[in-house]
């Protein structure tokens, strides 16, 4: 009887230890994973491009101008009443705020980078036969 | 393109997550539910009586029996057994696969599955 309980119980301990393992081997890999992202070459040039971003005021300049047409635009675009005049309006803004180089370099960055992740999202999801990003996004909605 | 370092460690990571239970567990509940037959008939059969029922809507010719038929197979969709057991699975998955997105993106200052996830918002 004894015996038997003890036998259980060092089945049920492998296990444990069995998962913890798992648990910590998948962390290192994760982590991994995040290193490879970080030597990228998308990573680093938006890291650079941002960066310059920040200490640039004619650049920060830019954006608040394109952000403050983008959010009224946006607005529009809500309640349905975008006109043809409305699409020129925010195409000239963004043709101008494109005009600033470090603004530009931002951008481009910043949605190369995002493309480089989606890239990268693809390429674990095939392997895995389910869409990582969507199952591990956090909850709370896909715009929140 | 992917550079070949990223593809070799994200391959690491990769069958990490394949050896884990919840992942083994997942993928086959998910090849049950993929070839079923009667599942397959029922999401076949809902879809098409959706899709049928959307235009009676618009045109406004959609009767109560019909809502009702539509109801009755969305039920009988999400009582059916294996559907329970894959989203039981699929929870099971979620809270892996954000701690691993939790760890990959505290190492790149940015939330990786929200940024690379295809937005259809």
């Amino acid at each position: 009887m004894l015996n038997e309980v003890k036998s259980r119980n060092a089945g049920r301990n492998g296990r444990i230890e069995e998962n913890r393992l798992s648990v910590d081997m998948l962390n290192l890999a994760a982590q991994a994973f995040g290193k490879a992202i970080l030597n990228s070459e998308a990573y680093n040039n938006f890291i650079k491009a941002r960066d310059q971003f920040r200490i640039d005021e004619s650049a920060k300049e830019a954006a608040r101008d394109y952000n403050s047409v983008l959010g009224d635009y946006r607005m529009l675009a809500q309640w349905g009443g975008i006109t043809p005049e409305d699409e020129i309006k925010i195409e000239e803004a963004r043709k101008k705020a494109m005009e600033n180089c470090v603004l530009n370099d931002y951008y481009t960055t910043q949605e190369n980078l995002i493309g480089f992740y989606q890239e990268l999202n693809n390429y674990l999801s095939e392997k895995l036969k389910f869409n990582f990003a969507e199952l591990a996004s956090p909850a709370g909605g896909c715009c929140g | 393109m992917i550079e070949a370092q990223i593809k070799y460690i994200a391959d690491g990571f990769i069958r990490a997550l394949q050896s884990t239970q919840e992942v083994i567990e997942y993928l086959d509940t998910l090849s049950k539910y993929e070839n079923d037959e009667e599942i397959n008939s029922l999401t076949k059969k809902y879809y098409s009586l959706s899709s049928e029922f959307q235009k009676k809507q618009y045109n406004g010719t959609l009767t109560q029996d019909e809502i009702s038929e539509i109801r009755t197979l969305a039920n009988m969709i999400q009582n059916n057994s294996l559907n329970i057991e894959l989203a039981e699975k699929q929870n099971s998955i979620k809270n892996i696969l954000q701690g691993c997105n939790a760890t990959i993106s505290n190492e790149i200052s940015m939330d990786f599955a929200k940024l690379s996830a295809q937005s259809t918002c």
